[in-house]
């Protein structure tokens, strides 16, 4: 399973969007798929409980959450790629 | 005429700026709330309140805890912005006993996002509304005009009446 598909699964879980994940794409906007911060938030502690790790505050931006792709380029920062880092399995 | 007439240049006969109202509003499931509480537990709590704000939710449950967080998104859309906010920063006070106005109280990048926006953080008011199902809160405060802004106002009148 990939990063990307790990976020999928979370998102999935706890983004409460108005569509199935399944029908989003990489790059699409997850606020305007109906994501809330709320729901922002609940994604980023899920994606903390899935690879060990905090986001630093300076990453607590709304763009960071803002897409699969913007996920996933925030892990990148953090050290979690495919392949690396506690949780991920490829 | 009564009283003494000052001459003062046609420049300065510019309306004052004065402050004007911002406002800020936010509406939230109350079951979203209590499904996070139920997942991440304290974590949740610590990473999104302040320990008096967590006090209110042994009182009052999720609902009462919805209606903070919902405070607390209209407090940052007044700001005009949440990046880079603890959302602790944004903490909304309530009294301890007797029930009351909440206030808020702005701390960190919170009480800076307020002073770049020339907002007053003493002066934000809020208020908060919930049912079992859904909360709300507005906020209001006063949003003093910039320095710039200012300078382009006049700039604009003087080009607008040479």
């Amino acid at each position: 399973m990939t990063v990307k598909d790990q976020i999928r699964a979370i998102l999935g879980q706890h983004a409460k969007l108005s569509t199935d994940i399944s029908a989003v794409g990489d790059g699409d906007d997850l606020y305007a798929a109906g994501m809330t911060s709320h729901a922002s938030v609940t994604v980023m502690l899920a994606c903390e409980d899935e690879w060990d790790i905090e986001f630093p505050q300076q990453m607590l931006k709304k763009s960071t959450f803002a897409s699969v792709d913007a996920i996933a380029a925030a892990l990148a920062e953090l050290d979690i790629t495919d392949g690396v880092g506690s949780g991920v399995s490829s | 005429m009564g009283g003494a007439v000052v001459s003062t240049p046609a420049s300065s006969t510019l309306p004052t700026p004065s402050a004007v109202p911002r406002t800020g509003c936010d509406l939230q499931p109350v079951d979203v709330v209590r499904d996070a509480v139920r997942h991440f537990g304290a974590r949740y709590l610590d990473r999104v309140y302040t320990p008096a704000e967590q006090a209110s939710y042994a009182a009052g449950g999720p609902a009462s805890l919805a209606a903070r967080f919902a405070a607390k998104e209209a407090v940052l859309k007044l700001i005009g912005t949440a990046d880079g906010v603890d959302l602790r920063s944004v903490e909304i006070r309530t009294p301890a006993v007797g029930g009351g106005r909440p206030a808020v109280h702005l701390t960190g990048r919170a009480a800076e996002l307020a002073e770049e926006a020339g907002v007053d953080a003493a002066g934000i008011d809020v208020s908060l509304s919930h049912t079992a199902d859904l909360a709300m809160a507005v906020a209001i405060g006063l949003q003093r005009p910039t320095t710039q802004t200012t300078n382009e106002t006049a700039t604009m009148n003087e080009t607008g009446t040479a």
